[in-house]
């Protein structure tokens, strides 16, 4: 990837949950900036495990994951965090806010942007999004799409380096949908995105990881990943 | 001080929501066993724990259920972090009687261990909605079981609500900010909780309605390995009488 920073760096990371169920088995994988990656794979398979891992939001149960050259700990939580968004698969468990205008300002308050700055990304966010007529609704009571939408905006509007999606286009329509994908085709930065759905990943992205039904990395390469029926239908994809 | 409380509530609701949901992914020779030899076999064991205050007889039942768990391939390990935290908290909680009678907190605690642990072979080994049907076929009233039924599922939903509020704020959490900030956004967020609880169990309960929220009724006849485990039983309490 030539003079690229590695962002992230997971080497022969495993995740087991709690009630001993696996979320992903020795999980060994190099992210650059800038890189577009679609992370595919069957349900089930772990992708949405390995976005949270990838997101420092899980520890690891076995393994090392560096994410901007460093493990994650006390001291670096922050700036993590504030570098890299995470966008969940069902926005019921994203959305906590009271309000949609507060959802969005959620971190740009904690970085004390100005009042002028909050109002011009709040602006600038709800337009691009259309959500103006929905900011001081309660996001619990919107539609599956302005959720989604919400969800994609409150994390877009501070302006982070990497970006994961789990599922970006789940819960919506097909005009939701369309625009959704606009929106995140015109991001700048370091993309991740989970999903099953094939023409996401291929609009998305350039460079693919395959997750098998057994929670590990099937392959990784290009476009001519989708395009392999036996492999993706070896890791129950199709 | 906010991080820790916040850390400590998710750490909370992680144990308790585990410690009520079954073990799915290890299967042993426990899960073949009838629910309803499980559940007697649990009322024994527990009742064997609580009704002595002799630390030999409370011993002897950890130590055949312990046995059980190992030889039927139930994972130890899984059992112990699910039932330390309130052994103990129960050990703290009676340290103080110590001081007139040194011996009591051990008794107390290897009693709650026990109790906890035959539990924890029945809540790993058996689905709820067995159980719930194996108390029917005992003629438990039906309204008992379907409270409990519940209660169990509005239990884990509350949980499960609580840990994605808290997992949700932990991914766009980028500074500490100050004191007054963290209550007045941990207030809305326990508002929020309740209201998504509120509403998730509405749904959940259109969701029953929807498709019938009745238990049917046990089905199934006794096995060798019911037999078998029976026996243990029979033989565990046999050794505790005459002790």
């Amino acid at each position: 990837m030539g003079d690229n920073l590695k962002v992230i760096e997971a080497e022969n990371v495993s995740y087991n949950y709690p009630d001993g169920s696996t979320g992903v088995r020795d999980v060994t994988l190099e992210i650059f900036e800038g890189e577009r990656i679609g992370l595919v794979g069957a349900n089930g398979s772990g992708k949405s495990t390995l976005i949270l891992l990838l997101a420092g939001l899980l520890k690891p149960t076995k393994g090392n994951l560096r994410i901007f050259g460093k493990e994650v700990d006390k001291k670096n939580v922050e700036d993590i965090r504030r570098r890299i968004g995470v966008v969940f698969q069902n926005p019921d468990d994203f959305l906590f806010n009271p309000t949609v205008r507060d959802e969005l300002l959620y971190v740009p308050r904690q970085l004390e942007w100005g009042e002028e700055e909050l109002e011009e990304a709040l602006r600038y966010h709800a337009e691009i999004f259309r959500i103006e007529h929905i900011l001081d609704k309660p996001p619990f009571r919107l539609s599956g799409g302005e959720k989604k939408k919400v969800e994609i905006a409150s994390v877009l509007v501070y302006r982070p380096e990497v970006l994961l999606l789990d599922e970006p286009t789940a819960y919506v329509d097909g005009k939701t949908r369309r625009h959704i994908l606009k929106i995140l085709d015109d991001f700048e930065g370091t993309l991740i995105i989970a999903t099953h759905e094939l023409d996401v990943a291929e609009k998305l992205a350039d460079k693919f990881i395959l997750l098998n039904l057994d929670h590990r990395i099937e392959a990784v390469g290009g476009k001519e990943i989708l395009k392999n029926e036996e492999l993706l239908e070896r890791a129950g994809v199709i | 001080m906010h991080e820790l409380l916040e850390r400590t509530i998710r750490e909370a609701s992680s144990y308790f929501q585990n410690f009520l949901i079954h073990e799915y992914s290890k299967k042993s020779a426990l899960h073949a066993v009838d629910a309803r030899i499980k559940l007697i076999a649990t009322i024994i064991f527990v009742v064997l724990a609580v009704s002595t205050f002799n630390p030999e007889k409370v011993l002897l039942v950890l130590i055949f259920l312990i046995t059980i768990s190992a030889v039927t391939g139930l994972s130890l390990r899984s059992i112990a972090e699910r039932v330390w935290l309130f052994a103990l908290f129960s050990f703290i909680v009676v340290l103080p009687i110590s001081l007139s009678n040194p011996i009591y907190p051990v008794t107390f605690t290897l009693r709650v261990a026990t109790s906890l642990v035959a539990i924890q072979m029945l809540v790993m080994t058996t689905s709820f909605a067995e159980i719930c049907l194996a108390l029917r076929s005992f003629r438990v009233p039906e309204v008992f079981v379907s409270a409990l039924w519940l209660a169990y599922r509005y239990v884990i939903l509350m949980f499960k609500e609580l840990l994605s509020i808290l997992l949700a704020r932990e991914s766009r959490r980028v500074s500490k900010g100050s004191h007054m900030d963290v209550w007045r956004k941990g207030g809305e967020a326990v508002g929020l909780f309740f209201l998504r609880s509120f509403e998730k169990a509405e749904k959940v309960q259109l969701a029953m309605e929807a498709r019938g929220e009745a238990l049917s009724h046990y089905h199934g006849k006794l096995k060798m390995l019911d037999f078998v485990y029976a026996t243990i039983v029979a033989f565990t309490v046999f050794w505790w009488v005459i002790i």
